[in-house]
């Protein structure tokens, strides 16, 4: 079939554009952050655009990491460094509404500020970085019982009350809570590794509590599961269950009874527990993903993440040329992750701004002067206007204009036009190829 | 026709139906070797002309996967195709092959086990429908 095509192919010229080298960050958390700042620090203008009234994002309600090292003065750091630089410009309280102009040099409109000033950005390179978060799921008494608390929670209350964790005798954490579902098939990937973190962080502070953690599969990847053999040796006690029995919850005054089945003793065993910590994940921030989907017309996973273009060829390039993806936008990821994966933009975003032209590929639509009898109909088909009557009486086409969607050329009745590099002759020449080899 | 084996044409949007039938080989969903995939640009750029040519080569069935709807890449190719299939369907049902043997279908490009699963149907629904007319005059 492919070989088929390649027969008819025709020499093409590649159309290039000159390259705004303004870059566009939305999303002002660790990974908006650390792209915008490894692109200013070469140089480019960036523009970083967060919807909330102060950077930081999600990791702002997080202390320590796994290797315990401590988040927020990073984060500070992160802050004052982009605020302070000379190429950085921040942009808080920034709703994206309208994007338009073509790959190289884009156009995106925002609403800023509580009186919603409108701005127009003119930019050549996108970065979405928008994050993801928590899951806001209701189950297992998390709203009606103090006691109950998410991981995310129990962190803050491990960081900034520690008293409180010395009055816990049992402690129990449910993993995979709203996840790995019917609703939510997806799995949080973080979630193994924040359980373990807190377990750790709780017995350091009380070692005589006792601490049970419900999982369906432990997955703490790679160097993490050092911590998870830490945890056993220190006698956090790890039961399976499965998702057709999950654990039962029963709020008893300041506590909460757990009941959950045992696989090895095949019994009933009920916790009366101080605290119950649900690892209740992240999720797409569907509200925000969605619109923008729809402004920049990027792809999203079922999940409602940001598709990227190829999971191992183009890992952070998205299918529009200039769009990139890093941080939990793209997938939930722990800090470290995020960071290479900002990291990774920027070293993809440099290959194109390096350059002062972007290569838009062949893909335009071209007219044969000699069929068109001027009929309009491509004009009106075009979605982009691109299509006109040239002073010769003939329509023309710009092929720096041209999406490549090659609309007209279906259109045309006098298939005057040809889409170059998907040529009517080759899309029948596969055809005709497929059916050589049916057939015989 | 005996152990008739249906040959199922598939022009795959670039930007959707394409990506998910590379997402679903990443997730290892098997779908049936019947459907053959050809990629274009957007789903609006296939022709009244692609879609009788195959027929007329002796395809079972064709359909044109393209993007949700409002999801288009560029605007409303996908409408415009949506308009061309009924249209097809009509001038299919004028020369004698059935219009169920045209579909246009919707996808985004995140949706591998929907386009394994719309393989899987469309090929078992023209399996049930037979051979093309023009196949079993081909073969006679």
């Amino acid at each position: 079939m492919a070989v088929a095509s390649v027969i008819k192919a025709q020499p093409l010229v590649d159309q290039t554009l000159p390259i705004n080298k303004n870059i566009l960050v939305v999303g002002g958390g660790i990974s908006g952050m650390t792209s915008a700042l490894r692109l200013a620090d070469q140089g480019f203008q960036v523009y970083l655009a967060e919807k909330s009234n102060e950077l930081g994002g999600v990791a702002k309600n997080i202390f320590k990491t796994l290797e315990g090292d401590d988040v927020q003065p990073f984060i500070a750091g992160l802050i004052s460094q982009v605020k302070e630089h000379e190429y950085i410009q921040v942009i808080t309280g920034a709703i994206i509404v309208d994007h338009s102009g073509m790959p190289g040099m884009f156009k995106t409109g925002m609403q800023i500020g509580p009186q919603m000033f409108y701005r127009q950005i003119n930019h050549g390179v996108t970065v979405l970085a928008t994050g993801a978060i928590p899951n806001p799921t209701k189950e297992y008494a998390l709203e009606s019982c103090k006691a109950v608390r998410t991981q995310l929670e129990t962190h803050k209350v491990i960081a900034k009350t520690p008293d409180t964790v010395k009055e816990w005798d049992n402690i129990v954490m449910i993993q995979c809570v709203g996840s790995r579902t019917a609703d939510n098939p997806n799995c949080s990937r973080i979630c193994c590794q924040t359980a373990i973190k807190n377990a750790l962080a709780i017995l350091e502070i009380n070692p005589k509590a006792r601490i049970f953690v419900l999982y369906r599969d432990m997955r703490t990847y790679g160097f993490q599961e050092e911590y998870y053999q830490k945890a056993r040796e220190k006698g956090v006690i790890f039961v399976k269950y499965s998702q057709d029995t999950p654990p039962t919850v029963k709020p008893e005054g300041e506590q909460v009874e757990v009941t959950f089945t045992d696989a090895i003793l095949g019994q009933k065993i009920t916790v009366t527990a101080d605290s119950l910590c649900l690892s209740t994940g992240l999720i797409a921030d569907n509200d925000s993903s969605e619109e923008l989907a729809m402004i920049f017309k990027l792809p999203r996973t079922a999940d409602g993440y940001f598709l990227e273009d190829h999971v191992k060829l183009r890992p952070v390039d998205l299918p529009v040329p200039g769009f990139f993806v890093a941080g939990t936008a793209h997938s939930p990821k722990l800090i470290k992750e995020s960071i290479s994966q900002a990291n990774a933009v920027a070293a993809r975003a440099q290959t194109m701004l390096a350059r002062d032209s972007i290569n838009l590929g062949a893909a335009a639509a071209r007219v044969d002067s000699k069929l068109c009898a001027s009929c309009l109909i491509c004009v009106r088909t075009c979605p982009f206007d691109v299509p006109f009557i040239n002073a010769d009486g003939y329509s023309e086409i710009d092929p720096a204009k041209c999406h490549g969607c090659g609309m007209c050329v279906s259109e045309c009745p006098a298939k005057a036009i040809q889409l170059m590099q998907f040529e009517d002759d080759k899309i029948l020449a596969q055809l005709e190829e497929i059916f050589e080899k049916v057939n015989a | 026709m005996e152990n008739f084996e249906p040959v199922i044409i598939a022009f795959c949007c670039h930007y959707c139906a394409y990506t998910a039938a590379d997402m679903a080989g990443s997730q290892r969903l098997p779908y049936p070797a019947n459907v053959k995939i050809i990629r274009i640009p957007c789903s609006g750029k296939v022709d009244a002309l692609h879609i009788i040519k195959a027929f007329e080569n002796g395809a079972d069935g064709v359909y044109v996967a393209g993007c949700l709807e409002g999801d288009c890449h560029f605007k409303n190719g996908n409408e415009k195709a949506a308009r061309r299939i009924t249209y097809v369907r009509n001038y299919l049902e004028e020369i004698g092959i059935e219009s169920e043997r045209l579909m246009m279908v919707t996808m985004s490009a995140g949706m591998g086990y929907r386009f394994a699963q719309t393989a899987t149907e469309i090929t078992e629904k023209i399996r049930k429908l037979g051979p093309s007319p023009i196949k079993i005059a081909i073969a006679q």
